[in-house]
């Protein structure tokens, strides 16, 4: 039973064709479904690595929808998948949640250790930790590139963050969040 | 006398019957089936997950595989009467991170009796790479995905490189319909496709960085939108895998 269902986001709205994304969302659209490749100037957020690009949550085939991003290094690493699976390649790997109305959902990550996006985004582009799972894509995603060993984050500039956090606020559905059918039946509508 | 003629009758029935019969086996012949077992090995060695235990054929260090995953598509079967099953909508994503490191496909309702000749491709044909409809193993929501503009990876391989010490990431996604590529494998003798009637291929990881070109892992870290290094690849998957011995 799928009754609570989000699809009227900007977004959405968006990909129905019945939107238009400002310059700011539009250019934070492409930075989330891009992985950066200093090869070829491509500059990205990473954010499809592990966010789908339509549904925006982890991906659904196995344990695919599960990463670590970085959080601890490996001392301090959280067991995470590993609880269940005893597998210690699953150590300090989380669900990757869905993106959806994310903007009115705080705190972020697990462990709810930020309050806002702009914490989010600064922990994806100057605070990675390095562990032995580390995501490969997140260690490798680094749009200034000089030496993966200094690898802390995507290094985006501060316009592109501000457009990715932008594009993050278009993933809110209003309809969905104020539809008096989705509130609580056990209190009185108002 | 009587007893004769219907001696002669009972045996005429029977034979035509018989005729009957083998009639309806050449008009309707049994639906076959057959199974296809991919193995995942490292240029002989098993493969397993993340141990650095390859070396890096172009150059220092060990590497270890976090993910390896392709997808194979379009696949066609030919009988050895020149009859030619295509099997619809076949787009298959082969992973290996199971106990038997192996990926299995299955095939029923073949109108093929006697296989000659199966081809596929590794990789996702233009139509299908540039549509965001689901079919078979494609789903635009997956870790194959690039974005709907750009299309699917056909081959990721994901891990990391160990040399003197430290550790550095290794990504290779491959995509771009250019670079799909067609395989055929030649049976032998041709192959009856009798109830668990198996092709066994293996699929050796190492080729795609040794084999037309040897890449230097530690130098060439990452392959992802630079079209002469996916073409450079894609000339080297088309040589991993081979049909076992039958």
């Amino acid at each position: 039973m799928r009754l609570l269902i989000s699809d009227n986001s900007k977004y959405d709205q968006y990909l129905r064709g019945e939107a238009k994304l400002t310059d700011t969302e539009e250019f934070g659209r492409k930075l989330f479904m891009a992985h950066p490749d200093v090869k070829v100037s491509l500059r990205g957020g990473n954010c499809i690595d592990c966010h789908s690009q339509f549904l925006t949550s982890g991906f659904r085939d196995g344990l695919d929808g599960f990463s670590n991003n970085g959080l601890d290094s490996d001392e301090d690493l959280h067991e995470g998948l590993m609880a269940l699976t005893k597998d210690p390649l699953d150590r300090g790997l989380f669900k990757v949640p869905t993106l959806r109305n994310i903007a009115v959902t705080a705190p972020y990550m697990h462990d709810g250790r930020f309050a806002t996006l702009e914490e989010v985004m600064e922990h994806y582009n100057s605070g990675i930790k390095i562990s032995d799972t580390l995501s490969p894509l997140i260690l490798e995603a680094d749009n200034q590139k000089a030496d993966p060993d200094q690898a802390t984050g995507l290094q985006l500039h501060d316009d592109e963050v501000q457009a990715i956090i932008a594009f993050l606020h278009t993933l809110t559905d209003e309809n969905f969040l104020t539809n008096s059918k989705f509130s609580n039946p056990f209190e009185a509508s108002k | 006398m009587m007893h004769q003629r219907y001696m002669i009758l009972g045996a005429a029935l029977l034979i035509s019957a018989f005729a009957a019969l083998k009639a309806y086996d050449w008009l309707y012949p049994a639906k076959t089936s057959v199974k296809l077992v991919f193995h995942a090995e490292v240029d002989g060695s098993p493969f397993q997950r993340n141990e650095f235990a390859y070396s890096n054929p172009g150059g220092d260090g060990q590497f270890r595989i976090r993910d390896f995953r392709f997808y194979l598509s379009n696949f066609r079967l030919e009988g050895s009467d020149g009859l030619i099953q295509s099997i619809p909508d076949s787009y298959h994503l082969a992973r290996f991170d199971n106990a038997e490191n192996s990926y299995v496909l299955e095939f029923d309702d073949l109108p093929v009796q006697q296989l000659q000749s199966i081809s596929f491709a590794i990789g996702v044909d233009a139509a299908a790479n540039t549509s965001i409809q689901t079919r078979g193993d494609l789903d635009p929501n997956s870790q194959m995905a690039w974005n709907w503009k750009v299309g699917y990876k056909f081959v990721l391989f994901e891990g990391a490189m160990q040399r003197d010490g430290k550790q550095t990431p290794l990504v290779y996604h491959v995509g771009f319909s250019d670079n799909m590529r067609r395989l055929t494998f030649d049976m032998a003798t041709p192959m009856e496709l009798v109830q668990g009637a198996q092709l066994d291929f293996t699929v050796d990881v190492m080729k795609l960085f040794d084999s037309t070109s040897t890449v230097d892992m530690a130098r060439l870290s990452s392959v992802k939108f630079d079209k002469a290094d996916a073409r450079m690849l894609a000339e080297n998957y088309r040589t991993m895998i081979a049909l076992k011995a039958q």
